[in-house]
C-alpha cells in the first residue's frame, strides 16, 4: 500500500467504511509510516471542523413544521375524499352507452334530483329527529358504516368527524385545564406534551396540575417533557410528595441532565427524608457531580454516606 | 407498534399511526434540509412537500425497501431540486444582510463558549466562514453526500441506494468532497 493510497483512504478509515481486510492493512502501513499518522492526525482536526459546518436546528422550528402538516394533511385528505366522491358521482353519470343527448337529458334529470334533495337536507326541519349534514364532503370526515333503511329509500351513513376548534380560557378555567392536563398525556407528540407542561407549570397551585407534572416527570418517555416538568415543581421542592418524586427521578432516571437537577433541588431543602434514597443512589450513581452533590447532603444531614 | 404495524395502520387510513411514523423520522429529515439549505423557509417547505408526499403515497409502499430509503428518496430528491434550481438562479442564500454589511449565514451564529474570548471567537468564526465556502464549492449531490454521511451518520451504501447510485459513486462522491472542504479549510486545519 502506497502513502498516497493510504492517505486517500484516511477519511473512510474515520468513517468506519473500510473492510475489513483494508482496515487491516492500512493500520499495518500506519505502523510504520510517521507521515501517513501524522496525515491521520490532520484528517482528524478536519473532520473535528467539519461538525461545525451543522447549524443547530432553531428551537420552534420542528414544532411548527408538526403542526402545519398537521393541517395540511387534513384538508388535502379532505379534498381527495371529496374528490373521489365527485368523481364517483361523474361515473355513475356517464356510462358508455350514453349518447351525449341523453348524457344531457339525464344531467338535466340528476339537477332536478339533486335540487330537491338538497332543498330536503337544507330546508329548516324541526320535527325530523334524525341527524342531518351540513356540508358534504366535511373536512377531517370518515365514512365509517353504510346502510339502506327501510323507510323512502333513504341511506343512513354513519360519520367520524375530526373538527379543529379553538377553544380559549385563563388557566383557572377547569375546562381549560383539563383540556391541558389530557394534552400532557397525548402519547404521539411530545412536542406537544413540553409546550403543555411549560403552560401547566403557570398553575401548580392545583393539586391536579402538580400530580400531572410529577407523573410526567418520573414516567414520560421523552427527557425534554421529564425536564420541562421537573422545572415546573421547583417551587415545591420542600413539599414531600415532590421530594419523593425527585428521589425516584435520581435513582431510576437514565438522563443525567435530570438527575442534576433533581439533586439540586433536593439540596435547596436539608431534610432527611430522603436520607434513604440518596444512600442507595451513592452505590448506583457514576457522576461526578451528582455523586459529590449527594455526598455532600448526606454529610450536612449527619448521615453516612453507605446504606448498610 | 413496530414500524411495519405503523405504516400498514397507516396504509388502511389511522392519521395517528401516520403521525407516529412522521414523528420517527422528522427531525433527522428536517436536520438535513436545514444544513443543506440553510434556509428556515426552504426547509420548512421541504419537509412538508416530503411528508405530503408520503401521505399521498403511502398506499403504493409495498415494502420493497425500508421506509428510510423511500423517504430519503423523496427528501434527497426534493433538496437536490432545490439545490440545483438555486445554483441555475446563482442565489446564494448564505449571504446575509446584517448592521455591519453582507455576511456569511453561518458565521452569524452566536458561537457558545467562545464569546468570551475575542482571539478565539474570531478564529471560530473565520473558519465557521471557510466552511461554508467550502459547501459553496460542493456540487449539490457532493453537498448531499457529505450531509448524509457526516451530520447523519449514513453509511455509504445507505446513501448509494437513496440516492440511486452504487456505493462506490457514493464514496467517490464523498471523496472529492472531503478534498474540497480540506482545500477551502486551507492552513486552518
Amino acid at each position: 500500500m502506497t502513502c498516497e493510497n493510504v492517505q486517500a483512504s484516511l477519511p473512510f478509515l474515520l468513517y468506519g467504511e473500510l473492510s475489513f481486510d483494508e482496515e487491516e492493512q492500512l493500520e499495518q502501513h500506519l505502523d510504520g509510516c510517521a507521515p501517513c499518522r501524522q496525515a491521520l492526525e490532520a484528517t482528524r482536526v478536519l473532520h473535528a471542523a467539519f461538525d461545525r459546518s451543522a447549524e443547530p436546528l432553531p428551537a420552534p422550528l420542528l414544532l411548527e413544521c408538526r403542526r402545519e402538516l398537521r393541517l395540511r394533511v387534513r384538508e388535502d385528505a379532505g379534498e381527495r375524499r371529496g374528490l373521489n366522491w365527485w368523481r364517483k358521482l361523474a361515473g355513475l353519470m356517464q356510462p358508455a352507452f350514453l349518447t351525449p343527448v341523453w348524457s344531457r337529458s339525464l344531467g338535466a334529470l340528476a339537477m332536478l334530483v339533486l335540487g330537491f334533495a338538497g332543498a330536503r337536507l337544507t330546508s329548516p326541519a324541526p320535527s325530523r329527529t334524525a341527524p342531518t349534514f351540513d356540508t358534504v364532503p366535511v373536512s377531517g370526515t370518515r365514512v365509517r358504516f353504510v346502510e339502506p333503511t327501510e323507510n323512502n329509500g333513504l341511506v343512513k351513513i354513519t360519520v367520524e368527524e375530526t373538527r379543529e376548534r379553538q377553544v380559549t380560557g385563563k388557566l383557572d378555567d377547569a375546562r381549560i385545564r383539563q383540556l391541558l392536563l389530557s394534552a400532557a398525556q397525548d402519547p404521539a407528540d411530545p412536542g406537544l406534551r413540553v409546550e403543555t407542561i411549560g403552560l401547566l407549570q403557570r398553575e401548580t397551585e392545583t393539586a391536579e396540575v402538580r400530580q400531572a407534572l410529577i407523573a410526567a416527570m418520573q414516567s414520560d418517555e421523552n427527557a425534554g417533557v421529564r425536564m420541562k416538568a421537573l422545572q415546573g415543581l421547583k417551587r415545591y421542592a420542600a413539599h414531600p410528595e415532590v421530594r419523593s418524586a425527585l428521589a425516584a427521578v435520581l435513582l431510576h432516571d437514565g438522563n443525567p441532565g435530570i438527575r442534576t437537577q433533581a439533586i439540586d433541588l433536593l439540596v435547596q431543602h436539608k431534610q432527611r427524608d430522603v436520607v434513604g434514597a440518596l444512600q442507595q443512589l451513592m452505590e448506583r450513581e457514576d457522576n461526578d457531580y451528582i455523586r459529590q452533590r449527594t455526598q455532600r447532603l448526606l454529610s450536612d444531614l449527619n448521615a453516612s454516606v453507605d446504606s448498610f | 407498534m413496530d414500524e411495519a404495524g405503523l405504516i400498514r395502520a397507516a396504509q388502511a387510513g389511522d392519521e395517528q399511526a401516520f403521525e407516529q411514523l412522521v414523528h420517527s423520522y422528522d427531525q433527522s429529515v428536517l436536520r438535513l434540509a436545514y444544513n443543506l439549505l440553510r434556509s428556515q423557509e426552504d426547509a420548512r417547505d421541504i419537509y412538508q412537500e416530503a411528508f405530503l408526499r408520503v401521505h399521498r403515497n403511502l398506499h403504493a409502499f409495498r415494502f420493497d425497501c425500508s421506509f428510510h430509503t423511500w423517504l430519503y428518496r423523496i427528501v434527497t430528491n426534493l433538496c437536490l431540486d432545490h439545490l440545483r434550481k438555486r445554483k441555475v438562479r446563482k442565489e446564494e442564500s448564505s449571504i446575509v444582510e446584517t448592521a455591519e454589511g453582507p455576511r456569511d449565514r453561518i458565521s452569524t451564529i452566536p458561537e457558545s463558549g467562545a464569546t468570551g474570548d475575542p482571539e478565539r471567537h474570531m478564529l471560530s468564526s473565520e473558519l465557521r466562514t471557510r466552511l461554508n465556502r467550502g459547501m459553496e464549492q460542493l456540487t449539490p449531490r457532493e453537498r448531499t453526500v457529505f450531509e448524509m454521511r457526516h451530520h447523519q451518520g449514513m453509511r455509504l451504501r445507505a446513501i448509494g441506494e437513496i440516492l440511486g447510485t452504487s456505493e462506490e459513486a457514493a464514496k467517490n462522491c464523498l471523496f472529492r468532497a472531503t478534498q474540497k472542504m480540506r482545500a477551502a479549510l486551507g492552513e486552518f486545519v
